[in-house]
């Protein structure tokens, strides 16, 4: 016998416990049912606090995979001053060439400009009137696909000193934009990841106290009996769980609704600037996720109201 | 076996009297006590403590030669295992059966279903409703809730056996069948503890009787041990 304890303490067996749980899995379960209208309440309300993150998050990380692609696509454009000769051009492509950071260099001469100029536009007439060709000669260089942004301006800017060379443009802005939005979004959602997240856990403590408060009597009764507080507690986690994945399987609705949407709209606008990027988000990895976020912040929820509960119930 | 000993116990409400004032006793193992005295007199308050529902302000309460108040909350329950209580309110719960009533110290120790069938059965069958095991207590009768509460509390074969004013829903017969069921527990080595108000009854039981007065021993009646009780032909 310990010395703390006036009669030994037997053991529990371990079926027990695996009793315990399937019988209170299944009052669990019976209790939400009965209260449908109130747990389908509890569930929406935690599926729409989940969505706003977890869409968040979908939308991150498909900014993360179009930057990505396109962040594959490294190059600059090189335009030559007006009248620049041709061996000029030549001399600059050869040298470039010879980098091995630079993969490719296409040079295009101003009559090849001013061809595709004219293909394009109605304007030829106009150009027509001109006594000379105002189009300079350019090169679009392409560089190694591990060449990193950074490298890629200081590549770029080694050549502006040239004497034939009046401008050199690095197409990346667009780019960084589109990077700072992604970075943007991450902490947005952290944000309302947090915001949302702990409103799921306060719904959920409601939800799970509101079924606590009716269980005050059968709580008591339990506490005389000789129940432990995980005893007590364990329905009280299981409604947390059943509340949290009901939860997220509204989220999962409401996200698979809105991906089922905007999909196609999404693929012809990026389809436009000749990508074909597949839309992330659908995959069952991402639900499983979601699902244990929402068990998660139910046990989380339901440990919140319980504790803070029971502590404060006693026998009468 | 139980041996319990209050030694110099007070015990003092937040803006309250004093419910017990330095009250020394000692219950030795396997007797059977009844607390006597007017509503307040402390009956309620001894028994909350014996039950670790409350802790003394001042003196301690020994079980077994360890002082309860400084039990950890983990050792709480499994004390709680072993004391079977009886209140006048009965606390039972109002949405479940007879059975599941009874059976609840059981499944909270973790006993295996078939055993708690059988020992739900044979703690009904003491108390007259083996009968009325589907019945939900709703449908009972105050004196059936009550027994329903006894049952409860005898289920586990617990080695402390409390009693609130356990008789006080129950008609003279009924009463004297309780006590007699509590004596049978006792005579097993149960240490029991009975608070009543039935004078009459209590006299008639024959244990050693307890009163209390405003929180204080004013009597005390130290014989009657079983033995003792055979010797004098009680």
């Amino acid at each position: 016998m310990a010395a703390n304890e006036p009669w030994p303490k037997s053991k529990r067996p371990i079926a027990a416990f695996f009793r315990d749980h399937a019988g209170v899995i299944r009052d669990s379960f019976r209790y939400t049912s009965h209260r449908f209208g109130t747990s389908l309440l509890v569930w929406l309300l935690i599926g729409t606090a989940m969505s706003a993150p977890a869409g968040l998050y979908l939308i991150q990380r498909n900014i993360e995979v179009i930057s990505r692609q396109w962040d594959s696509l490294n190059s600059f454009s090189v335009y030559f001053k007006v009248g620049a000769s041709a061996g000029d051009v030549e001399a600059l492509a050869q040298q470039m060439r010879n980098q091995i950071e630079i993969k490719a260099v296409t040079t295009v001469t101003p009559e090849e400009a001013l061809d595709e100029f004219s293909s394009h536009t109605e304007i030829v007439d106009a150009m027509t009137l001109l006594h000379s060709n105002p189009l300079p000669a350019s090169a679009r260089v392409t560089v190694a696909d591990d060449v990193s942004v950074a490298r890629l301006s200081e590549l770029a800017s080694q050549f502006e000193a040239v004497d034939a060379v009046e401008e050199i443009v690095v197409e990346r802005s667009w780019l960084g934009r589109l990077k700072a939005i992604d970075e943007l979004i991450v902490r947005l959602g952290w944000v309302l990841g947090i915001l949302f997240g702990t409103g799921a856990i306060l719904i959920t403590a409601a939800s799970v106290r509101l079924a606590l408060e009716m269980r005050v009597e059968e709580i008591k009764v339990l506490k005389l009996v000789g129940a432990t507080n995980a005893y007590i507690k364990r329905p009280f986690l299981y409604f947390g769980v059943i509340y949290g994945f009901g939860g997220s399987l509204v989220a999962a609705m409401v996200l698979s609704a809105a991906l089922i949407l905007l999909e196609a709209p999404f693929g012809a606008l990026w389809s436009s600037y000749g990508e074909m990027v597949n839309f992330q988000g659908d995959e069952p990895a991402f639900f499983i996720g979601l699902a244990l976020v929402g068990v998660i912040m139910g046990v989380a929820g339901g440990l919140v109201a319980s504790n803070q509960r029971l502590r404060e119930i006693s026998i009468h | 076996m139980s041996k319990i000993e209050f030694l110099r116990v007070t015990k003092r409400f937040e803006g309250g009297g004093e419910a017990l004032k330095d009250v020394s006793l000692v219950f030795p193992e396997g007797t059977m006590t009844f607390l006597t005295g007017h509503s307040g007199a402390g009956k309620s308050t001894l028994l909350r403590l014996l039950l670790r529902a409350d802790s003394p302000t001042r003196g301690q309460v020994f079980v077994n030669d360890v002082n309860i108040a400084k039990l950890s909350s983990r050792n709480i329950p499994t004390y709680r295992q072993n004391v079977g209580a009886v209140f006048q309110d009965h606390h039972l719960l109002a949405e479940r059966s007879v059975y599941e009533n009874v059976a609840l110290p059981l499944r909270v120790a973790g006993m295996r279903e078939q055993d708690i069938g059988r020992r739900v059965r044979a703690a009904l069958s003491r108390v007259g409703l083996l009968e009325k095991e589907r019945f939900g207590t709703r449908a009972l009768s105050a004196g059936e809730q009550q027994r329903v509460g006894i049952a409860r509390a005898i289920v586990n074969r617990p080695k402390v056996l409390l009693a609130d004013e356990p008789t006080g829903n129950l008609d003279p017969a009924l009463s004297r069948d309780i006590m007699t069921l509590f004596e049978q527990f006792n005579q097993i080595g149960t240490t029991v503890i009975v608070a009543s108000h039935d004078r009459e009854l209590i006299d008639l039981m024959g244990f050693r009787i307890v009163e209390l007065a405003r929180g204080c021993v004013v009597r005390d009646d130290q014989v009657t041990s079983l033995s003792e009780r055979k010797d004098s032909g009680g």
